[in-house]
């Protein structure tokens, strides 16, 4: 087994999907209605060519990059996916064991399975905290506080959830979501109604709070002295306000496009974000990031790092906390090659002019 | 076996005869291979205005590289390890190349050393290097190319690492234990080790200089008076440091889709480079040319020259020598009548007009009158 490892991301998936029952590998790879922002994700980078510079000294690499000043390894990030164990037994545990051990930092998703005190206990390394507000503020403020005494540096506020995208394979699976360690006690998780639809879908609507809105970044700073960074941002408009509203960075995100289909690909929203943040703070993203050459491109538009979400939840379905591992070191073994023949010995080094857009290639001809 | 048409059906004949492990290692480009498809489906995309009523009656193919006349401006481009594909290997090469009139370039991963494909006969030769961590090497392989009567250096700028060929990866590629790296026999260096990878991908992160920058360019002409030639630009402020450091010559390369996937077709690159030379050292092309027709769109962009690699090897592994000797006859003849039912009669009537491009469209939606 050891001799034949997958080489590259889309393998893991392969893998995934044969170790996966139906309901749990759907429920990870689905989108949003006709999938269209999903298949997008990923083709939009196959549209950003690279222009890649020759006789540069490139026999020492530095991929490391800093984040609200703690240096990472390299710019890449495990973005919050719900439910690692229905990918696998130990769970976010497994997956914190794999992102420790490769210096990155993990976003443990406020559906995790596992809970935030056995996630921050299972090994020592920097972690945001991913939130969802419910209209039972109760219930998001305990679990914040949680976190951030249990050493959680960060909170990513999910901004795009409102309400829970139509993920049409759940709806048809009657997908059951492994109830959340973190909400025992705070609130009843019971629902035997099996009759039809998503049963996470259900859940969602009747906890997440659809009037969450721009006072309420306010509240949320009042209850916690983390920094705050929004989720789910692919317009100059929010962008702008997010930074009025005094966050710590914007990640550009359209939630893996599970929520709303036919929002851009958000390698093609980036740069209006990162134009308009006007580097006043930190621009992530994450969605369709399935090499090393995909993270080398969002860093040339303007991102300081990505968030990889799926491949690691991949890795972790096929091999446990050893596949996860394997994905994090493969994007950072692909992004080591790709600096090196773009000519780039640092983050630092790329440029935007290390790639090029189908915006720039029409602008070339006018 | 029927008749052989055109150089691509050579790749399938090719692929039947070859064990998996050799054909994977030459049909192959890195990652998702997006880069070798391009390669080929951007010159599909270029089209011709051919012009009419002009007496093609004799068409004359002749070009002129570095200074040497050769028959057409289709050459041989430096692919590694030929006798993998057939027991002559870089023999069979060079001597159709020779026949045919036009140049071959010698890989420095040749599995027939500078010397023994000198002597198989005259015939105009430029030899392709790669830059070891040991200088002393690269000066005696330099030295030793030039005494066998090599008149010009490629080097080889895209390759500080070897490019991620999965299929290399996964087969544990390797250069068969047979065959060795003649040109470093005696050296340390002729052999590949099988590691947990491809053999080739560890045997360039032990022994290639990834320091390469643009100074030792000068060093290689303190070393050499042979002109050398920058293989593997594709940017327009690369193509201006190449003027600038006395290269003699640009080849626009993406090494066949080898090294970084996502780089643009050659073709696509092709005219940015020529604009940035701006006519003080030529521009040449290799990267998914396999037909006449291909070739007259690199010089109608701008080339003054072609190089072939892949169609070369699989015709080698089909037929051997004859098999390389009908691949640059093909290509001649099909080149000859492209410029026939274009309105050429001399390489030098090609022009800017005789094509259309995607940029072209969009930036004038209407064809010119």
């Amino acid at each position: 087994m050891e001799d034949n490892l997958p080489v590259n991301v889309r393998e893991y998936q392969e893998l995934a999907k044969k170790a996966l029952p139906k309901m749990a590998y759907d429920y990870i790879n689905g989108g949003a209605e006709d999938e269209h922002t999903l298949r997008e994700n990923i083709a939009a980078y196959t549209r950003i060519i690279l222009r890649p510079r020759v006789l540069v000294d490139v026999s020492k690499i530095d991929m490391s990059t800093t984040l609200l000043g703690y240096t990472m390894r390299s710019p890449i990030i495990v973005a919050p996916t719900g439910g690692h164990k229905l990918a696998h037994p130990e769970g976010e545990k497994a997956t914190a064991r794999a992102a420790a051990s490769c210096n990155a930092i993990m976003v443990l998703s406020f559906s995790s399975s596992c809970k935030i005190e056995d996630v921050a206990s299972s090994c020592n390394a920097i972690r945001f905290y991913q939130l969802y507000v419910y209209k039972n503020r109760n219930v998001s403020a305990t679990l914040v506080r949680r976190a951030e005494s249990c050493g959680f540096k960060a909170l990513l506020l999910t901004v795009d959830t409102p309400m829970l995208g139509r993920r049409e394979a759940d709806i048809r699976n009657k997908m059951v979501f492994p109830r959340s360690g973190n909400l025992e006690g705070l609130m009843t998780t019971d629902d035997h109604d099996t009759t039809n639809g998503s049963q996470l879908e259900r859940f969602a609507r009747a906890t997440l709070d659809p009037s969450l809105s721009w006072k309420d970044i306010e509240w949320l700073k009042s209850i916690t002295s983390m920094p705050i960074f929004l989720k789910g941002i692919v317009t100059a408009e929010d962008a702008r306000r997010a930074v009025e509203a005094g966050v710590a960075g914007v990640i550009v995100s359209n939630h893996g496009a599970r929520q709303l289909d036919y929002a851009p690909a958000t390698i093609a929203a980036l740069e209006e974000v990162v134009r308009a943040v006007a580097g006043a703070v930190p621009v992530l993203v994450d969605g369709g990031i399935r090499r090393g050459t995909d993270v080398f491109k969002a860093l040339a538009l303007g991102a300081r790092a990505v968030m990889v979400g799926r491949p690691v939840f991949f890795g972790l379905a096929a091999r446990g906390e050893a596949g996860a591992r394997h994905v994090i070191e493969m994007l950072n073994g692909e992004l080591e090659v790709a600096m090196a023949l773009c000519g780039c010995r640092s983050v630092g080094e790329i440029t935007r002019s290390h790639v090029m857009t189908e915006g720039d290639r029409i602008r070339s001809l006018l | 076996m029927g008749e052989i048409t055109n150089v691509m059906e050579y790749q399938a004949i090719a692929k039947q005869k070859l064990p998996k492990m050799i054909y994977d290692y030459y049909a192959s480009g890195a990652e998702d291979e997006w880069t070798l498809k391009e390669n080929r489906e951007a010159f599909s995309r270029i089209l011709f205005r051919p012009r009419i009523l002009i007496d093609v009656s004799k068409i004359d193919m002749s070009a002129t590289v570095l200074g040497f006349k050769i028959s057409m401006p289709i050459m041989i481009a430096p692919s590694a390890m030929q006798k993998m594909a057939h027991p002559d290997g870089e023999y069979a090469t060079a001597r159709a190349a020779s026949a045919a009139g036009t140049i071959m370039t010698l890989s420095s991963w040749a599995t027939s050393s500078v010397e023994e494909v000198a002597s198989t006969g005259p015939g105009i030769r430029f030899f392709q290097l790669y830059v070891y961590k040991d200088r002393n090497v690269v000066e005696q392989l330099v030295r030793r190319a030039e005494r066998a009567g090599f008149k010009a250096i490629a080097l080889t700028v895209d390759t500080p690492r070897l490019g991620r060929r999965e299929a290399d990866i996964k087969n544990r590629f390797v250069l068969p234990p047979y065959l060795t790296l003649k040109n470093f026999e005696g050296l340390d260096l002729a052999e590949m080790d099988k590691s947990n990878d491809s053999g080739l991908a560890s045997y360039v992160a032990g022994q290639i200089d990834r320091t390469l920058s643009w100074k030792d360019v000068k060093w290689l002409q303190s070393i050499t008076s042979l002109p050398i030639l920058v293989k593997g630009v594709i940017t327009a402020e690369d193509a201006r440091l190449a003027v600038h450091s006395g290269a003699a010559g640009i080849i626009v390369s993406n090494h066949g889709a080898r090294q970084l996937d996502y780089v643009p077709a050659t073709i696509s690159a092709l005219e940015e480079v020529v604009t940035a030379a701006a006519g003080r050292i030529p521009v040449y092309l290799d990267g998914g040319v396999r037909r006449g027709t291909d070739v007259f769109k690199a010089l109608a962009l701008g080339a003054a020259g072609v190089f072939i690699g892949r169609p070369v090897v699989f015709a080698l592994a089909a037929e051997g020598e004859a098999g390389v000797r009908n691949v640059l006859r093909m290509m001649r003849e099909e080149f000859e009548l492209t410029m026939a039912l274009s309105g050429c009669t001399s390489l030098a009537d090609i022009t800017r007009a005789h094509i259309y491009t995607d940029a072209d469209r969009l930036a004038r939606p209407f064809p010119r009158l």
